[in-house]
């Protein structure tokens, strides 16, 4: 979008837009949300206030990226928003780099109860920075690395190391191979 | 069924996480906008208490007190204030303007957030918190003399230490969150150097 005068939408074209949007990412917001947001409560708030701006948005979206990209981008930055808002300190979340060195508990435990593994994704997602954290959820909603990078404003190549990094890390705290990522 | 290998695949963890049916209609998202503008508007006469304590504050100073260099503290108190909150809205009014939402990268919008949070935290620092102690600094040198005189000194000592912990505790967190988001904005310009 760098550069250019954002073109101002119709209200109909704009309340459209959003409606599709919200029918084919719905789903995904709250998952996002939920990301980066552990209290329920405040999370359903977070969720609407991507909601809201996602609305707000669509007045400038002039489809120079996809649909997805500017879903992204808006309800990234709103949750990075509620982080700092929320005043949680930047030294309790760490990097992947980080993360890569810390110990974990449940390292190469199988656990049968996916609620528990969901808690546990959840957990680590949430430890991490929030330029980290939308390279993990782009990744778990299986978007590729070019994808990724337009959202996020990283390289390809910077994203394709952070990836790297994030299966490493899955794969030893999931015991699972990766595969699937590649 | 889902086999084991599955049930540990982290994407399909996070995709097969139960959602809620969508809450947000576009009549709630329209009530959701007055809500805003409504906040904000709130937020700008909240936002104006402070500095209209501290002014009411030093006035009462300046009406008061007959040393001429306590009125002046208490007026240069009071024109900090006032000032303070032209810099501070200026251009808020008469129109809220609420957050734009962002519609650049992540790693643009989340530097803008960032300098906007750090440019805030200067601002409460400038034009709220300055004049405040002033203020407080103005009003505690005659308490001071006047606690000296009548012997009343060691009494005062208490409720003198804990304004001094809480101006500085203040302060020093205002400074922290600084420094921390000044280290945040560092390692974006690192990353965004070693992209290039």
């Amino acid at each position: 979008m760098e550069g250019t005068q954002p073109i101002s939408t119709g209200a109909a074209s704009r309340d459209a837009l959003y409606r599709d949007a919200a029918a084919k990412y719905g789903a995904a917001l709250q998952r996002l949300a939920s990301a980066y947001e552990a209290d329920p409560e405040k999370r359903r708030d977070l969720n609407q206030d991507i909601h809201f701006q996602l609305w707000r948005s669509f007045q400038r979206y002039d489809a120079r990226c996809s649909l997805r990209t500017w879903v992204y981008r808006v309800a990234h930055h709103v949750a990075a928003s509620h982080v700092l808002r929320e005043r949680k300190i930047f030294s309790r979340l760490v990097s992947l780099e980080e993360l890569e060195l810390l110990p974990d508990n449940d390292q190469g435990q199988l656990v049968a109860d996916q609620r528990k593994n969901l808690e546990r994704l959840s957990t680590l997602i949430q430890r991490l920075k929030p330029l980290d954290r939308q390279v993990i959820i782009s990744y778990l909603e299986d978007m590729d690395a070019v994808s990724i990078a337009e959202i996020t404003g990283l390289s390809p190549g910077n994203v394709a190391m952070r990836i790297h990094r994030i299966k490493k890390i899955l794969a030893r705290r999931f015991h699972q191979g990766g595969g699937h990522a590649e | 069924m889902r086999n084991d290998s599955s049930r540990n695949d982290p994407r399909e963890i996070w995709q097969d996480q139960p959602t809620e049916p969508s809450i947000m209609t576009l009549e709630k998202i329209r009530l959701k906008t007055q809500e805003l503008r409504a906040k904000t508007r709130r937020g700008l006469l909240g936002g104006m208490i402070l500095p209209l304590a501290v002014a009411a504050i030093a006035g009462w100073g300046v009406k008061w007190f007959d040393s001429p260099m306590l009125r002046l503290v208490f007026a240069a108190a009071i024109a900090w204030s006032v000032a303070g909150q032209y810099f501070a809205n200026r251009g808020m009014w008469p129109e809220p303007a609420p957050d734009d939402p962002a519609v650049g990268t992540g790693i643009e919008s989340y530097r803008r957030e960032l300098e906007r949070r750090r440019y805030l935290s200067a601002r409460f620092l400038l034009w709220y918190f300055g004049p405040m102690v002033l203020a407080i600094a103005a009003l505690t040198v005659p308490a001071l003399s006047l606690g000296m005189r009548r012997g009343m000194l060691l009494n005062m000592i208490p409720f003198l230490s804990l304004l001094f912990i809480w101006l500085v505790s203040v302060f020093v967190m205002r400074l922290r969150d600084r420094r921390e988001l000044q280290r945040e904005i560092d390692e974006l310009d690192k990353i965004e150097r070693a992209a290039r």
